[in-house]
């Protein structure tokens, strides 16, 4: 049976985004319940985020020379916004709206080289996190970020583009197989005229939109995109693919099919709340069942904000943390395609493993670790180097819970504190004689620093 | 050269091998894929950003070409003339060494349908091998590997090596991943990592656990690590290579081939190629460093009796357009030349129809050969795995091997 404080960590680690070790400390003063509903109470706020200005003068349309000047500097542009986020991540009270941020970022994947449209969609996004998937839908479906992404643009009345609509009913809502190609076309249909005006608003171009009538999933009538992604939403099939997207995510991702099919029954009849299912997942006793602690390969984004809550791990520029992230497989805002980013065993490869059980080390400058990152198209220069990745870190605010320990429970107690899972009695056998090794005034940080780059860690 | 082979480091290497000998899944490990592919080894290389074909292998006797491109078409008289239609860029001028030591070959048109004109996309269909308007997460050498592992066991992951800090789609399997490293002293954080070494025997087996399965990638990588860091002490390649990043990686290649590394399968990108300004000023350097890069890793693997064993390839996401845009450069296009070097080559030299600058789609050439037929051949007829099963279908097979 997991602890108290495991339960209350467990609940940290996957609904928000970990703890600092100030939080640790006064974990125990409010039980699990309680903690439950403040994570949901902080989240009821909702704050933009405004790191990129408008490109734009009021009014002003824009122009083809502006559009390839923001093209070159969307790389750079998002890039930043990308850091800022994390840096929000660690930051915030709000981590359960950051958390479903980053889902339904990675649910509704989208890259465009328009980093102010892509502030404009996590914003919506931000706004709709915690609240109901049908809206959600829908407006994303008028983002101009995903227009652009997924060919709406080119979506006309004479020459139907079916690029949005495919994903739609793929990967969106209902799921591969449970649609026919031509549920594609006759959505597509229903989403012409959708576009983006030259100030970068949606804009729908009636002329452009196809009033005809459409035969969709059985039904036939004068579809409109709203009225395709209400039908889609009509069927319970999108609260189970939802659903179990979410199970696995969150909970497991070997997922119990029972559960997720009550879930989501539950979520169909609440038309979709997404606040009222994750609270459902969040006090089910069976969420914090052994099985289901400390079972998940943490994300490169998780592993990181983490870092940055337990030792303040802070890149010496942005450009390192870029890098960093793009090693290890995930830069937020730069998803791999529409079908976002796998998770889960697919995080791990040599190199990028490497890279996380050398961090720990790294961040206390005894290793060099260099890198670069993949070559951008935009780039028409030479490559360059690989370059040191160079972090600052303060464990000391992690000191205080190894403080007046013996050698030998050193280990233990390092664990204890980090890890979800209990060290295999191998792994604490081979950590402790790695342990007598250190000198006696280093011992306590080697501690913390070997637990932390343990491929145990990883899990949370 | 083999002589350079010093004492101490072929002493090091064979004290490796018998230690191999001494752990049975280290053995069982490697041995999956040796014998399947032949000794045989590829080399992949992908020019980044869509590098304009029609600038690179110049269909110079057509006037289309001129008339498409009176500000970035490259003058008759500088070509290197190839046949009586097509000839190389200048700064490809290294290229015919291997064009002269029959070693070299281009197949034109190469593409799929409806192509894709974002880099992003495109490169991913390139690297997955799947349809235009399917997302697949797995690269078709990922899954040439995938089809060698046995009950469970796969190849190590320095089977196939990226050279770059970061594992591209194209090495990600199912069950098999690919080994990326900009060069192998890279490795050696890793390697000494304290925590990695001393879980690096550990021989833990419930793969059904996440728990299980990180060590057993960790104790997989560091025998990749320590396989690679001891063959690069073997041989230091006495070949001048040119400065450039991108050399360095096929320096690297040439001398972990040399040493007798059984990697079977080596990835590298040259970017810079998405020339759609003031083309002339860019794509040269990019095409010279290209050629320059290759002509080392030749004379070096032939001085060394690699070369046979050799298959070099190299693509591009896309072509560019046939009509020069505003900003003295190209936009993003569609089919595009394919590369093929070796000293084991069936057929030389142009291999199939120029491209047809009269018959466009939209402005864009139109493919002939299916990207994935390339793939195809390769698999069948160079690393002995069956295509259907890595390609999901069938594709016919192209003769410049056998």
């Amino acid at each position: 049976m997991a602890t108290d404080k495991q339960k209350i960590r467990h609940l940290f680690l996957r609904a928000g985004l970990g703890f600092t070790a100030e939080e640790e400390n006064i974990l125990e003063q409010k039980n699990l319940q309680q903690h439950l509903e403040e994570l949901f109470k902080n989240s009821e706020v909702v704050e933009d985020l405004d790191y990129l200005p408008y490109p734009l003068k009021d009014g002003q349309e824009v122009s083809n020379a502006k559009i390839f000047f923001m093209i070159i500097k969307s790389v750079e542009d998002t890039q930043d916004l990308s850091m800022a986020w994390m840096y929000r991540m660690a930051t915030t009270k709000a981590s359960l709206r950051e958390r479903m941020t980053m889902f339904w970022h990675n649910h509704f994947s989208t890259s465009v080289p328009f980093a102010y449209l892509m502030q404009v969609q996590n914003n919506t996004i931000r706004k709709n996190a915690l609240g109901s998937f049908r809206e959600l839908t829908q407006a994303i479906a008028k983002d101009p970020a995903m227009i652009n992404y997924l060919n709406n643009q080119q979506n006309h009345k004479d020459s139907p583009n079916e690029n949005f609509a495919r994903e739609l009913m793929e990967l969106f809502t209902v799921g591969v197989g449970n649609y026919s190609e031509k549920d594609i076309k006759e959505s597509a249909r229903s989403f012409t005229g959708w576009t983006i005006d030259k100030t970068g608003e949606y804009n729908f171009r009636s002329g452009d939109h196809d009033d005809g009538v459409k035969e969709f999933r059985g039904k036939t009538g004068n579809f409109n995109g709203d009225d395709i992604i209400n039908m889609l939403c009509d069927d319970k099939q999108t609260a189970y693919y939802v659903t179990r997207k979410i199970y696995a995510e969150f909970v497991n991702e070997f997922v119990d099919e029972e559960k997720v099919n009550a879930l989501a029954e539950e979520f169909y009849k609440s038309d979709y709340d997404i606040k009222k299912l994750l609270h459902s997942i969040f006090s089910a006793e069976w969420f914090y069942d052994e099985k289901n602690i400390g079972s998940k390969i943490m994300s490169p984004v998780e592993l990181m904000v983490r870092m940055k809550k337990l030792i303040n791990l802070t890149p010496k520029e942005n450009l390192v943390q870029v890098k960093f992230q793009r090693v290890l497989g995930q830069l937020l805002l730069f998803p791999p395609s529409v079908a976002g980013w796998k998770g889960g065993r697919n995080w791990i490869d040599g190199a990028s493993l490497f890279l996380r059980l050398n961090l720990p080390f790294a961040a206390r400058g005894k290793v060099n670790i260099n890198a670069n990152s993949k070559p951008q198209f935009e780039e028409t220069g030479e490559a360059k180097p690989p370059q040191q990745l160079l972090f600052s870190s303060d464990f000391t605010p992690l000191l205080q819970f190894v403080s007046g320990k013996t050698d030998d429970e050193l280990i233990d107690s390092a664990a204890l504190l980090l890890l979800q899972q209990s060290l295999a009695a191998i792994e604490k056998q081979k950590l402790s004689n790695l342990l007598n090794q250190s000198d006696a005034d280093s011992k306590k940080i080697d501690a913390l620093t070997y637990i932390m780059s343990s491929p145990s860690f990883q899990l949370v | 050269m083999r002589n350079k082979i010093s004492r101490r480091a072929f002493l090091e290497n064979s004290a490796l091998v018998s230690a191999a000998i001494m752990m049975p899944g280290f053995l069982r490990a490697t041995g999956t894929n040796l014998s399947a592919f032949n000794g045989r080894r590829l080399i992949v290389v992908q020019l980044t950003g869509g590098n304009d074909g029609l600038n690179t292998v110049i269909p110079y006797s057509n006037d289309l070409y001129y008339n498409n491109r009176p500000d970035i078409g490259i003058k008759q008289s500088e070509i290197i003339r190839l046949n009586d239609d097509l000839g190389l860029h200048p700064s490809l001028n290294n290229f015919t060494n291997l064009w002269e030591q029959g070693s070299m070959s281009i197949l034109n048109n190469v593409g799929y349908p409806n192509p894709n004109r974002s880099h992003f996309r495109s490169r991913d269909i390139w690297q997955s091998a799947s349809d235009e308007n399917k997302v697949i997460n797995t690269g078709w050498i990922g899954r040439a590997f995938d089809a060698q592992c046995n009950s469970g066991e796969c190849a190590l992951p320095h089977s196939a090596i990226e050279i770059d800090s970061s594992l591209s789609l194209v090495l990600r399997g199912d069950k098999f991943n690919g080994l990326a490293m900009d060069k192998p002293s890279e490795l050696a954080p890793g390697l000494k990592n304290p925590v990695i070494k001393t879980f690096s025997s550990l021989d833990l087996t419930d793969t059904t656990s996440n728990h299980d399965f990180l060590y057993k990638e960790l104790v997989a990588t560091y025998q990749s690590a320590d396989y690679i860091m001891s063959k690069s002490k073997i041989y230091s390649s006495a070949i001048a290579y040119p400065q450039s990043e991108f050399s360095k990686g096929l320096k690297t290649v040439a001398q972990l081939i040399v040493s007798g590394s059984e990697t079977k399968v080596y990835y590298l990108s040259l970017p810079g190629f998405d020339t759609h300004v003031s083309q002339n000023n860019f794509h040269p350097k990019q095409l010279r460093t290209l050629a320059d890069g290759l002509n080392a890793l030749y004379t070096d693997l032939k001085q060394n009796n690699e070369w046979n064993n050799t298959l070099v390839v190299v693509y591009s996401e896309f072509g560019r357009r046939v009509k020069q845009n505003g900003g003295r450069g190209t936009d993003h296009g569609t089919a595009n030349n394919v590369f093929l070097f070796g000293g084991n080559l069936n057929k030389l030299g142009i291999l199939n129809e120029l491209p047809n600058l009269s018959d466009l789609n939209d402005g864009d050439l139109k493919h002939t050969v299916d990207f994935r037929s390339v793939y195809a051949t390769i698999l069948s007829k160079w690393l002995n795995v069956d295509p259907v099963t890595v390609l999901q279908r069938e594709f016919s097979l192209l003769d410049f091997i056998v």
